[in-house]
């Protein structure tokens, strides 16, 4: 039955073969600006960390009062020194890591080479263990050499390949800000997109191509590349020591917690921590204590920016228009057609016959115009990484999920539109036709 | 031209002109937001920045091992670079306009600090700063070289300045008779006077709105630190050779530094109002291909109409109708049809404006907008229905008497 509904839909597409272009024409526009707008939110809303963004949180803690938050009812969105020391305490069972963003210096192996800059990341072993980093050989330094600020860096991909090309660097020696450091692991490329666990620049920036232990980091008193906010900046000539003993906040930290029980726990004790801490005198303010998992996290952090959300609302709109303007094409052709379907409703067909058909005739269309959107969607796509940030080019692609979609809308909204057209048809009653031939 | 015999032929068969209707009304709705959206980008991309753009430049500098003394290389670098002929002045800092970095302060005229203190972008410069950005002084004066302190990582605390510049609109917001200098401002506990007034310099991060944009201060330090941004300022139209010129004297008076980020002026303002364009130009398309699209689906419907009434326009020119009539017959209807959806767009571009406003913190389409979108698709309904009216009219009073 449905091949000939199918063969009846080709041939009618072929029948008035002008109208029909032209519908399977606006069609393809509307899905392709629909879905141009949309490629670029479908790789940001993603989920970076697939089966472990209900489990990873970050915990937030008020240490520098109302006056310098930046905004009026939420903790800041890292911690200080101090804190980050005493969340570590925090019940056992958990995996947490701190971590801050720095730079440094490389001294290529080969002396004829100039010194080149890296971003690193200090951070501790759990890092690689709670975000499932992929490794290509080697393995993250361990909690004793983490403990004893040992000078060993796991490598990014891209880096391993820069300093020693195709040869293994586990176990090779790289010299960083002027000191040598053991290779523990080099990881196979890997860049979460969004990158949810430093979301305080370029929520699209690459993964750092430098990891070193904390300890380690804090030893040498290297210093931040991110943001740090301060209610009171320490004293000039403080130092660095200054620096950690202060309520300045500069850290990240992430914990995971594998169920709502434990996560009622961490809450909890974050809460209690945070009222110890005020009842000690070390501020006046109201405790103020958050936690949020990964995509809490993205959300309260907007990576989608606003503008974006509503271009796609008008690129959805710009779809909308055009299956209106699908639904006259589909009523200009259905009545071109009022005298063959006058004779199948004559030769026994009854409404709904004529109503499925003239749905599947549009479903037809739907997909021919679906194909054809998604080639504009990849054209759009394709200008869009020449205007947009560099990093959002990187990541913007068509995945299958994409397509998928693609397809589906377009014959979703084809069927939608070719539903009054459809349902006019179907009352073409069958006498009349015969007659006016 | 009597209306009625159009009403009643509508009226007859409504859904070809429902569907302009709506089609007309989401046209306008859409057009317009998108048209204020890229209006309001636009803006926001060609405010002028305050530095001398053409002629600057900026680069991160990085050392690579443990040294100390940072303060002498830093000058040792700055006066190389100085001495340069291609090169009119440079300085040593952390953070640059549309390049980000730096301090944020909120920035207060009184040690009690409250909420509603306008934030600003903290800029650290030498006496040569003026020069090397290219800056215009609109009143005070500027550093002395006596005045520069050392700043660096470990001393990391620009609150202590005992005196800054300001920008001409945060020192209008924060003494809005206008007497800022010699008055003092508080970046924490301790006062700063002001002693100079520049025209114009934006603050680091891009603000969207145009009132903050160039909050910024200017304090006395120079920076010596393992990273920071040099900032050079090229002689008019040397710029290319500057850039050349500067790499090859940095690393010859040291090879354990790295270079990082080399950018223009022109190439840092273009990367940092990047998404805005893209987001401008995106809208302008989808608004264009819009309008096309609807003009073409008038064109469509109002062909499929002109075939159907052929009989019925054969029967009016052999009773009698001129050519010009039928030609004003299809140009009115289309006026009332686009009209009434402009109407209906004119709503409901007000309402997708409230909702936007309300969910994604954007300001308020003026209605100077809707009006435009409005006339837009009436003029664009009249241009679209011009071929097939004119085909209406060129139908013969002879069909009339065919059969069918």
């Amino acid at each position: 039955m449905l091949t000939y509904y199918l063969k009846i839909a080709f041939a009618g597409f072929r029948r008035n073969m002008a109208l029909s272009l032209l519908t399977v024409l606006t069609v393809a526009i509307g899905i392709g600006g629909a879905m141009s707008t949309f490629t670029i939110y479908h790789v940001m809303s993603g989920d970076p960390i697939p089966g472990k963004s209900g489990k990873l949180f970050v915990p937030q803690f008020d240490s520098i009062g109302p006056q310098a938050r930046e905004k009026t009812d939420e903790p800041p969105d890292l911690l200080s020194y101090r804190d980050v020391l005493a969340l570590m305490r925090a019940p056992a069972g958990e995996q947490h890591a701190a971590m801050y963003p720095t730079r440094m210096t490389v001294t290529p192996p080969n002396p004829s080479l100039s010194q080149l800059a890296v971003s690193a990341r200090a951070t501790q072993p759990a890092f690689f263990r709670m975000f499932d980093t992929p490794f290509q050989s080697g393995a993250p330094w361990s909690d004793a050499e983490e403990a004893a600020r040992a000078r060993v860096v796991v490598l990014s991909a891209r880096t391993a390949e820069r300093l020693f090309s195709n040869q293994d660097a586990v176990g090779k020696t790289v010299t960083l800000n002027g000191q040598d450091y053991r290779v523990a692991g080099v990881l196979k490329p890997w860049n979460p997109t969004p990158r949810f666990y430093d979301l305080s620049g370029d929520a699209l920036a690459q993964s750092e191509g430098v990891y070193l232990p904390f300890a380690t980091a804090i030893d040498r008193q290297m210093d931040s590349n991110g943001h740090t906010e301060c209610d009171v900046a320490p004293a000039p000539g403080a130092g660095w020591q200054g620096m950690l003993n202060s309520n300045c906040v500069w850290l990240q930290y992430w914990v995971q917690l594998p169920d709502a029980a434990a996560v009622t726990r961490y809450n909890a004790f974050l809460s209690q921590y945070a009222t110890e801490q005020q009842r000690s005198g070390r501020f006046s303010w109201l405790p103020m204590t958050r936690l949020r998992d990964v995509r809490q996290w993205m959300r309260y952090k907007q990576v989608i920016p606003n503008e974006l959300r509503v271009v796609v609302l008008l690129g959805f709109g710009f779809l909308l228009v055009c299956m209106v303007n699908a639904v006259g094409l589909m009523l200009a052709r259905l009545n071109g057609r009022t005298a063959d379907l006058g004779v199948r409703r004559a030769l026994g067909a009854t409404k709904g016959d004529i109503l499925i058909q003239c749905v599947i005739e549009a479903a037809f269309v739907g997909l021919l115009g679906g194909l054809a959107g998604l080639s504009l969607t990849v054209a759009g796509a394709a200008a869009e990484r020449a205007i947009v940030a560099q990093s959002l080019a990187r990541i913007t692609h068509i995945d299958n999920m994409l397509v998928l979609i693609t397809l589906t809308l377009a014959v979703a909204s084809t069927i939608c539109a070719g539903l009054y057209p459809a349902w006019r048809a179907s009352r073409t009653p069958p006498a009349m036709q015969l007659r006016a031939r | 031209m009597n209306v009625w015999p159009i009403l009643s032929a509508l009226r007859r068969n409504p859904m070809g002109a429902i569907l302009i209707v709506l089609q007309i009304a989401l046209t306008v709705a859409i057009v317009c937001n998108a048209l204020f959206i890229v209006q309001q980008q636009t803006r926001l991309i060609s405010r002028p920045s305050g530095v001398d753009e053409a002629s600057l430049f900026s680069f991160y500098n990085l050392w690579g091992s443990n040294t100390t003394d940072y303060k002498s290389r830093v000058q040792v670098d700055l006066s190389a670079l100085r001495a340069l002929p291609d090169v009119e002045d440079a300085i040593a800092t952390t953070g640059l306009p549309l390049r980000g970095g730096g301090y944020h302060y909120p920035v207060a005229i009184s040690p009690v600090q409250t909420k509603d203190n306008p934030e600003a972008s903290v800029y650290l410069t030498d006496q040569h700063g003026l020069n090397a950005l290219g800056l215009q002084l609109a009143a005070g004066r500027w550093f002395h070289s006596d005045e520069i302190h050392d700043m660096d990582s470990d001393h990391d605390n620009p609150e202590s300045a005992p005196m800054a510049v300001l920008t001409d609109a945060l020192a209008q917001r924060l003494f809005p008779q206008g007497n800022a200098l010699g008055k003092a401002i508080y970046l924490g506990k301790s006062p700063a006077t002001v002693v100079g007034i520049v025209k114009r310099m934006q603050a680091a991060r891009i603000s969207t709105s145009s009132q903050t944009a160039e909050y910024a201060v200017l304090v006395p330090f120079l920076w010596e630190a393992p990273a920071s941004l040099y900032v050079v300022r090229a002689k008019p139209g040397r710029r290319d050779a500057a850039i050349q010129a500067a790499q090859l004297a940095l690393s010859q008076i040291s090879r354990s530094r790295s270079i990082a980020n080399v950018q223009g002026f022109d190439e840092t303002r273009s990367e940092a109002y990047r998404p805005y364009r893209a987001t401008a130009i995106i809208l302008a398309c989808v608004g264009l291909l819009l309008i096309s699209v609807t003009g073409l689906g008038i064109v469509g419907l109002t062909s499929y109409w002109v075939s159907q009434r052929k009989r019925q326009i054969g029967i009016r020119r052999a009773l009698g109708a001129r050519r010009i009539d039928i030609l004003h017959y299809f140009h009115t209807e289309n006026l009332l049809v686009v009209g009434c959806g402009a109407i209906i767009g004119v709503i409901l571009a007000n309402l997708a404006n409230t909702m936007i406003v309300e969910h994604f913190e954007m300001d308020r389409l003026p209605q100077i907008y809707i009006v435009a979108g409005a006339v837009i698709v009436l003029g664009l309904g009249q241009l679209s229905v011009l071929w097939p009216a004119w085909r209406a009219a060129r139908i013969s009073p002879a069909v009339a008497t065919q059969a069918n």
